[in-house]
């Protein structure tokens, strides 16, 4: 029953291909009948059962989707940013075509959010990765069908790593149930097998999920899509790979490895991101950056770490996804994504994209209230190493020294120039973002309290902002030479099988 | 420019051969799981197919196969976006016409490239083939046509639009197939028709339907693909 | 001694592939290379239940022999449809580059991609 959800999708995708007439009704129609059958499956109490086999055969022949925590968090986060998209988009005249891949994305999303078997994930990975990439290239320029073709190639790559480790998994197990698979491994997390699976499960996912060395393809792609496209690659997209890392660490023993990809991502991709001047592109590798987040959060392994990293990869969706629509909105106007033409254009921000950058820039910074804060409070509350905890709030400033660029942007206002679903887009994702925080008190009270009833959370969260933008003004004018050699093809897909090792390497040593 | 390239080579050479190194080493050869097929011939048993591996693909894992439809499908949409800009009508090399020979073989090996392709789909639950490979043998006879023939050929025979329109339908079909289970109150995927006698040719439940439209939807787009390339570039 | 040479050999495959793709500037043989490496993961499937006098997984009505596992079978099917569908549309885009910069050669359409000064359009 529950498969009816990204199989509609797909359904709606085909009928919009026949009748592109009726493709924004179309759309809507899928969103209601998204948000019925979410509806239905949280008030059925279908998340709190046990994995769900299609078609009814037995769990070690046929797929298994389940719908544990993991699963309802990021099916509301793709529904919740396929309405922010959608919104975004209603007003631009696109072709059926887009409305297609729309339908394809958010179907594969929400398949992924469920999946319980390894093959299942390569194809619906695959899937993605196709529409995406479709997606990136889509108006058919010369800079964005070359970025497109390198996260082509580069993704296509990993998910050669995925399979080989499928292969190792099946010689070895002859399962691909993610549940069998943790019975089955759990006797021997030290083999040489086991090892080298993860190994390559990891690199192949990691390619997809944003982590700093795998993901080289990311900054070009999401910089240079169209700015919808942005925020759902951004929002969305790179949280599946991270759906996958969540599983692969429930079989496999990947604190370590979890911890200093956080770490290293998190850190690099904040320096590339202070040095950025181009707009769009900061925010690409700022995804990288607070990846780096969950994956800290992922790594440290206690149930209050899991639920903060869950948490921060939906407050990232909603307020990255935000913070893109509304540079893109501005970058069009302007001609260019480069925040100083920006500024010497004299373009006056619209009303409704200055509160939308706002929202984001707080939260992102982590002030309160906001979803930020929230969720940086939930993952450092459960964090009990003092190194970990310093290396978080190092990033934090990282992330505030590059967000620092846009306050300058909040200045000069226009009242009329967005058109009102666009605005309506805005209010959408504003308003989750607002609303995080008083929804996750509801929906864990213990948790939260404890986040909230400590006063040093503030304190450091106000701290590292002003540190942060203070910082940003003392380095400014100085230039940082970061090896930008690294973004290239055959670079990257070095890099690639580098990280594998490094992977290989941390395994045996967590 | 050549010294880096040289540094580059040294440096992927040594990486790469480690990375060989260590997946054959870690793979622990010979040490493998037995498989138990038998699982999967009990799995068979409601089914009655002859071919496993279409109960598994059409049958258990049909969510899986439903997927790689779809991966197919978007590539075919892809495809059509990029290459619909600029079709050229006249093409830019002036091509000698077949010999005699190669003509005549065409228009007989069309038909029994066709009734090959067909052969496989349908038989595909009880012999190896099904509706990928002989989708993608009917295509290949287009394709004979189009490069013996001349593109021309092709176009001439079947309205492309038309035939687009078919792959989609074919594809929504078979997402019908899978989700009518869920209307009846099955769990979904279940299959709708009942079984037939083992090893005959009306068995497999609703295998053989699957088949005959993942095989149209396969040649559909294939030769949709062959066809904006045509297009797109005015000869094979 | 079947099993262990086809999965050797797809290793051996699938490195040559990484370097092919690294190391060639033309980017059809990069993307040849790409589909060596996927081919060769399948390959690496195909393999892994190879055993002496094992059989394809038909089975004849009344004979009972043993057949090899079904499941890699089934998941190569998908693996190769997707990996087509993955090189028809890089080939796509390759084709629309090459036509715009008249060279395949990836260093070069590097180059002239940083020098276009593109921008976003309003």
């Amino acid at each position: 029953m529950i498969i009816a959800l990204p199989l509609s999708r797909f359904v709606f995708a085909g009928i919009t291909v026949l009748a592109g007439r009726w493709s924004k009704q179309l759309l809507l129609a899928a969103h209601l009948l998204d948000l019925g059958l979410i509806l239905a499956l949280i008030l059925t109490g279908a998340t709190a059962g046990s994995p769900v086999t299609l078609g009814g055969w037995g769990s070690g022949i046929g797929i298994t989707l389940a719908f544990d925590d993991v699963s309802m968090t990021f099916l509301l986060l793709a529904l919740t940013l396929s309405i922010a998209i959608s919104l975004y988009v209603w007003s631009d005249g696109h072709r059926p075509h887009f409305y297609v891949l729309l339908h394809f994305l958010i179907g594969a999303c929400y398949a992924l959010s469920a999946t319980q078997d390894l093959f299942n994930a390569y194809i619906l990975f695959e899937l993605l990765t196709l529409v995406s990439f479709l997606l990136v290239g889509y108006e058919r320029r010369p800079k964005q069908i070359w970025a497109s073709l390198r996260y082509m190639i580069m993704s296509s790559f990993g998910m050669g790593l995925f399979l080989l480790g499928v292969a190792v998994v099946y010689y070895h197990t002859r399962t691909l149930n993610i549940d069998h698979l943790m019975a089955a491994v759990a006797g021997q997390l030290d083999a040489s097998w086991v090892r080298l699976a993860a190994a390559l499960l990891v690199a192949g996912i990691a390619v997809k999920a944003g982590v700093f060395t795998f993901s080289l393809w990311l900054p070009d792609a999401h910089s240079r899509a169209v700015p919808a496209v942005s925020a759902l690659l951004s929002g969305l997209v790179i949280k599946m790979g991270v759906v996958e890392l969540f599983r692969l660490g429930d079989i496999f023993p990947l604190d370590l490895v979890y911890t200093v990809l956080g770490v290293t991502t998190g850190l690099i991709g904040a320096l590339y991101a202070i040095r950025s001047m181009d707009l769009k592109r900061m925010l690409a590798f700022s995804t990288l950056s607070q990846i780096g987040y969950i994956l800290i959060a992922l790594g440290a392994g206690s149930p209050a770490a899991r639920l903060g990293a869950l948490d921060y990869a939906v407050a990232h969706g909603l307020f990255k996804a935000l913070l893109f629509l509304a540079i893109g909105e501005i970058a069009r106007r302007v001609g260019s994504s480069n925040v100083h033409r920006m500024l010497a254009s004299g373009i006056q921000v619209p009303r409704a994209a200055r509160w939308a950058i706002l929202f984001g820039l707080l939260s992102i910074v982590g002030l309160p209230p906001f979803a930020g804060f929230a969720a940086k409070g939930v993952i450092e509350s459960s964090l009990h190493s003092g190194l970990m905890h310093g290396l978080l709030v190092v990033i934090s400033v990282g992330t505030a020294m590059s967000f620092a660029k846009f306050l300058p942007l909040l200045r000069a206002v226009c009242t009329s120039c967005t058109p009102r679903s666009r605005t309506m887009s805005y209010i959408w994702l504003s308003t989750g973002i607002a609303s995080f925080l008083p929804l996750a008190l509801w929906g864990t009270p213990a948790t939260m309290t404890i986040v909230l009833g400590q006063w040093p959370v503030y304190v450091e969260a106000l701290l590292a902002a002003a540190l942060g933008f203070g910082l940003f003004r003392f380095v400014q004018g100085r230039k940082l030479v970061l090896p930008s050699r690294v973004f290239r093809l055959e670079e990257g897909v070095l890099v690639i099988v580098a990280g594998f090792f490094a992977v290989w390497l941390l395994y045996g040593l967590g | 420019m050549i010294r880096r390239n040289a540094r580059l080579g040294a440096v992927s050479g040594v990486i790469v051969a480690a990375f060989c190194c260590l997946v054959w080493f870690g793979f622990e050869l010979g040490t493998e799981r037995s498989a138990n097929p038998s699982i999967w011939i009990e799995a068979n048993a409601p089914i009655g197919a002859t071919n496993l591996v279409s109960t598994i693909y059409l049958g258990a894992r049909l969510f899986d196969t439903v997927l790689e439809v779809l991966v197919f499908a978007v590539a075919v949409l892809g495809v059509r976006h990029y290459l619909e800009e600029k079709a050229r009508q006249v093409s830019t090399v002036e091509t000698l016409p077949e010999s005699h020979v190669i003509r005549v073989s065409a228009h007989l090996l069309l038909p029994l490239i066709t009734l090959l392709g067909i052969y496989v789909t349908v038989f595909g639950h009880l012999s190896p083939g099904g509706g990928f490979s002989g989708g993608v043998i009917v295509a290949s006879g287009v394709l004979l046509v189009a490069i013996a023939l001349g593109p021309h050929a092709i176009g001439q025979r079947i309205p492309p639009e038309r035939l687009e329109w078919f792959e989609w339908i074919a594809l929504l079909m078979i997402l019908a197939i899978v989700l009518i289970p869920a209307v009846a109150g099955d769990p979904p995927l279940s299959g709708i028709l009942p079984p037939g006698r083992f090893g005959r040719l009306y068995s497999g439940g609703d295998l053989l339907p699957l088949n005959l439209l993942i095989g149209a939807k396969v040649f559909i787009g294939s030769w949709g693909i062959i066809h904006h390339f045509l297009q797109h570039r005015g000869e094979i | 001694m079947s099993a262990p040479i086809g999965i050797i050999v797809a290793v051996l495959l699938f490195g040559i592939g990484i370097l092919g793709l690294i190391l060639r500037r033309d980017l059809v043989i990069k993307l040849l290379a790409l589909g060596l490496i996927n081919s060769s993961s399948i390959l690496c499937l195909v393999s892994l239940d190879r055993r002496p006098d094992v059989s394809p997984p038909i089975l004849v009505p009344g004979v009972e022999f043993a057949i090899v596992d079904p499941l890699p079978q089934a998941m190569v099917l998908s693996a190769i449809v997707i990996n087509f569908a993955i090189l028809a549309l890089a080939l796509v885009f390759v084709m629309r580059l090459v036509e715009r910069y008249h060279t395949t050669d990836s260093l070069r359409i590097e180059h002239e991609i940083e020098r276009d000064r593109e921008e976003v359009a309003p």
